[in-house]
């Protein structure tokens, strides 16, 4: 699992795994981040997914595996990096700006080293880029969450860092500012050819901001992969349920396929007789078909663009559809129903 | 930067002293309170079945009825004026939200010493009515200030701000989400009070209580002067004019299971109560206006307690010394206030000391030996400065046999009392008392610095030593100023186990006082209490001036 241009001016994560008394929160997790590219880190909590942010960051001591970053080994099993000489920018979600400082010197705090023309000239370039320059000489307090967010972010990439670890960095904020937010900081992120890895436990953040996806659950990456191709075709059924909404029909292999309510669909891979589950997303259900099986519209719900109609098939099962607004039926209607190859997942029954 | 060259291993060793503090410090302060616990169950010598036939019997009823009053009092004048303050809007409430705090600067002792001068037979107030009415000593009765009423009375006075505090604190937090709910469901003023917030803020209210009648358990200034036989009295004179160690020690015992008691019931009434306010914002969204006699009526209840609380025994403490003071206030005495001073300063200063390597040795992440020791170290205010002072004697003295028969077996000399003779002895007793005031005000500075401040910190190219100075020192200055304040000024007013621990030539400002009130020289006494009433009037202010910004 490399990005595009390869580790070695970027961050390498390289067979990690972390305990934490009897409990393996990390387990042997291989992650690349190239430089330019932005990587989400997707989980539910409690995945492992923070801790492989602090080890990365040196905040947490490395037990097993490598951290690289541009190409430098930072961290092995028994020799560590402290996390000052590490050159990595960190971002969270409280901001944790230092209250008795003002934005300018909240922002020049990773700049000790510089002489004092640089830090001014660094301070002003990155408050004129996030928008802050008349805030400079503010105390934190004074900010908005929104502005205080920006702050974390200038002052993260003021030292102009080898690789951005960035922990739930827009969960803080409401809803509305957040999807501006994101999109001005993974601007700043390109621009800065930074190579950035973003935890979040939100789909839809990481499907926005992010280049590639890394999904982790229970300490393992299960996938990693651009999020066009998670979600398109999912490694296994959690990423295919976590990345969206998707339907579960139980059948056995017969002769290669898989015979559901929904349809029949081909098992690539599964042994003849297995236990089968196949994974259907709303959106790839087509109603109106010529053919296919028989159901009944139970309730029609419009969601503006699309609409979600729940139907009930002859055979008893409930399944339901995402349509474009012009093309909903009534509730009472009845129709056939086919289901897209592409949006049904098969997989083996063994697992949720 | 070549790759592998500065690879290290974290320093470790000062991390596992750190880690190791906590569990230290416990182990220290805890000592104490274990010899005296023991003594439950340690033989009896002869003095004790003397004790348990002629005082014990005394000593539990009047401790008894001590707690009692006190907990009562100071739960309708705190939780009251705390109502008042936080709810209503009257004249001079802005005055009384911090005033009602002043009390707080006057040891208890001080105040006993003014309402005697104040009421006794030759006092200002029975002379007053003798010649007003041409009475003399057979016309009237009047009720004897030097009594177990009359140190209720004191008593309360000098603690009801606990309660008003916490009280003030809880009653601010519930009143947007609680009491409009309340408010909206049709219950007026009185009844809001009666049935929302007062149940809301039992918890608070209970701490406050139990607060004041831990102080009150450790009180020995007020009760010895006003006669009331109490285990702080009994303790001190069994250990002076009995001079049976064993029974003191006991005596401490038992005044311990009343301190474990009210320790017990507070955390019993709390048992599931936790009772955060839901809404983040605590604001003032609104308040009772009260106008006309109402108004009136509410001022005066906040009046009251300031008054005789502190304006009043403190303008007696003044009056008796404006006349004298220089007189008092020669070489001697300054050696006196030299002595106060350092005693307090050096206790100070090591309490915040160890406060410090607890709250760093809790950031660092505790196990549950680590935890246990964390509350154990707190726990030492809970325990009357007679008892820590008896305790802190019984364990030094071992320690001081220990070294003096190692001396003498290899060195051949005696190191005679090397520990108990001295002043370490005394500090110790202090630092075990006054450790939990400065562990608290250190972690509420510490709240502060998040942990992700220091990671951000340290990602951006701060080593832990750069942390240190330029993150947390410059945001925790004010947090330990205060912690460093509060133990020094309650090091200060400290009597009975100062009493009972100082070495021969050492003397303090509140020892001085006991001594002039106890040869009946109060006017002589006044000058001491008031340069301690001085010291302790710095952090009232400080506190009333969050109260009054609205942080406390």
């Amino acid at each position: 699992m490399t990005g595009p241009r390869g580790p070695e001016d970027g961050l390498a994560i390289t067979g990690v795994s972390h305990d934490f008394g009897a409990t393996r929160a990390v387990d042997d997790v291989s992650l690349a981040v190239a430089r330019g590219e932005i990587v989400a880190l997707l989980g539910p909590s409690g995945c492992g997914k923070s801790t492989l942010l602090r080890i990365a960051a040196g905040l947490e001591t490395l037990q097993r595996g490598s951290v690289a970053i541009g190409g430098e080994t930072v961290a092995a099993p028994g020799r560590s990096l402290p996390p000052e000489a590490r050159s990595v920018g960190l971002m969270f979600q409280d901001f944790a700006l230092f209250p008795h400082l003002t934005v300018a010197r909240n922002v020049a705090f990773g700049l000790a080293g510089a002489p004092s023309a640089v830090r001014r000239r660094t301070v002003a370039r990155l408050l004129d880029r996030v928008g802050l320059a008349a805030r400079a000489d503010d105390y934190p307090h004074a900010l908005s969450g929104g502005e205080q967010q920006r702050v974390a972010l200038a002052r993260a990439l003021a030292p102009e860092p080898r690789a951005m670890l960035l922990d739930e960095p827009f969960s803080g904020l409401d809803r509305l500012l957040r999807d501006s937010l994101r999109e001005s900081a993974a601007a700043v992120l390109r621009e800065a050819r930074t190579p950035a890895l973003i935890v979040t436990h939100d789909p839809e953040e990481a499907m926005l901001v992010a280049d590639r996806i890394a999904v982790m659950r229970e300490g393992r990456i299960l996938q990693a992969a651009p999020p066009d191709v998670l979600y398109r075709r999912p490694a296994d059924p959690f990423c295919a349920t976590f990345l969206g909404e998707a339907q579960r029909f139980d059948g056995a292999v017969r002769g290669g396929r898989v015979r559901t309510p929904v349809g029949v669909f081909a098992a690539p891979g599964l042994a003849e007789g297995a236990a089968a589950q196949v994974l259907v997303r709303p959106e790839g259900v087509r109603l109106g078909a010529d053919s296919g099986p028989a159901a009944a519209v139970r309730a029609v719900r419009s969601l503006g663009r699309s609409g979600l109609v729940t139907l009930r098939l002859d055979g008893g099962a409930e399944l339901r559809a995402r349509a474009p607004w012009w093309a909903l039926p009534e509730a009472g209607a009845r129709t056939r129903i086919s289901v897209a190859d592409a949006m049904a997942f098969v997989f083996p029954a063994q697992e949720r | 930067m070549p790759a592998g060259a500065d690879l290290r291993r974290p320093k470790r060793v000062a991390a596992r002293l750190l880690a190791a503090a906590p569990t230290a410090i416990a182990a220290a302060v805890s000592a104490p309170v274990v010899v005296v616990a023991a003594h439950l169950f340690l033989p009896a010598g002869d003095v004790w079945p003397h004790l348990v036939d002629t005082v014990l019997a005394r000593y539990v009823a009047n401790t008894l009825w001590l707690l009692l009053g006190v907990g009562l009092a100071t739960f309708v004048l705190g939780a009251g004026a705390a109502w008042l303050c936080a709810m209503c809007r009257f004249p001079g409430r802005a005055i009384f939200e911090w005033a009602l705090l002043l009390p707080l600067a006057l040891p208890a002792w001080a105040i006993a010493y003014a309402y005697a001068g104040m009421f006794e037979y030759a006092g200002p107030v029975q002379t007053a009515l003798r010649e007003a009415f041409g009475w003399t000593r057979r016309d009237y009765w009047f009720p004897d200030i030097r009594s177990l009423g009359g140190a209720v009375m004191v008593l309360s006075l000098a603690l009801y701000p606990y309660v008003y505090l916490l009280a003030r604190a809880a009653f601010l937090d519930q009143s947007v989400c609680a009491l409009e709910i309340g408010r909206t469901l049709g219950r007026g003023a009185w009844r809001g009070f009666a049935g929302v917030a007062l149940p809301l803020a039992r918890p608070a209210l209970a701490g406050g209580v139990a607060l004041a009648l831990m102080e009150a358990l450790s009180d020995f200034g007020t009760v010895d002067y006003y006669g009331v036989d109490t285990f702080a009295t009994g303790i001190y004179r069994t250990w002076f004019a009995l001079g049976d160690a064993g029974a003191a020690a006991q005596l401490s015992a038992v005044l311990l299971i009343f301190v474990f008691l009210v320790l017990a019931a507070e955390r019993w009434q709390r048992r599931r109560a936790r009772y955060h306010h839901t809404t983040g914002r605590a604001g003032r969204a609104f308040a009772w206006r009260l106008s006309g006699w109402r108004a009136g009526l509410a001022a005066a209840a906040c009046f009251a307690p300031l008054a005789l609380g502190f304006l009043l025994p403190a303008g007696r403490l003044a009056a008796w010394a404006v006349p004298t003071w220089r007189d008092r206030a020669d070489a001697a005495f300054g050696a006196l206030a030299g002595t106060s001073f350092l005693l307090a300063a050096l206790t100070a200063l090591l309490a915040v000391a160890a406060a410090l390597a607890v709250a760093y040795a809790a950031r660092l992440g505790l196990g549950p030996v680590g935890r246990a020791a964390r509350r154990i170290a707190g726990l030492g205010y809970a325990v009357p400065g007679s008892v820590v002072a008896v305790g802190a004697l019984l364990s030094l003295a071992w320690i001081d046999h220990r070294i003096d028969g190692f001396a003498r077996s290899v060195f051949g000399v005696s190191t005679g009392l090397i520990v108990t003779g001295g002043i370490a002895a005394l500090v110790f007793a202090y630092l075990v008392r006054f450790l939990a005031v400065s562990m608290n005000a250190v972690d509420a500075a510490f709240v502060r610095v998040t942990g992700h401040m220091d990671d951000a910190a340290r990602t951006l190219g701060a080593a832990p030593a750069r942390v240190l100075g330029r993150i947390h020192l410059p945001l925790l200055r004010g947090g330990l100023l205060t912690a460093t304040l509060l133990v020094f000024v309650d090091t200060m007013k400290e009597l009975p186990a100062t009493l009972i621990l100082r070495p021969f030539d050492v003397n303090t400002l509140a020892v001085r006082a006991y001594e002039l009130a106890s040869d009946e020289r109060l006017a002589d006494a006044a000058t001491p209490a008031l340069a301690i009433v001085a010291a302790g009037l710095v952090p009232v202010v400080l506190l009333g001036r969050a109260v009054a910004r609205g942080r406390a």
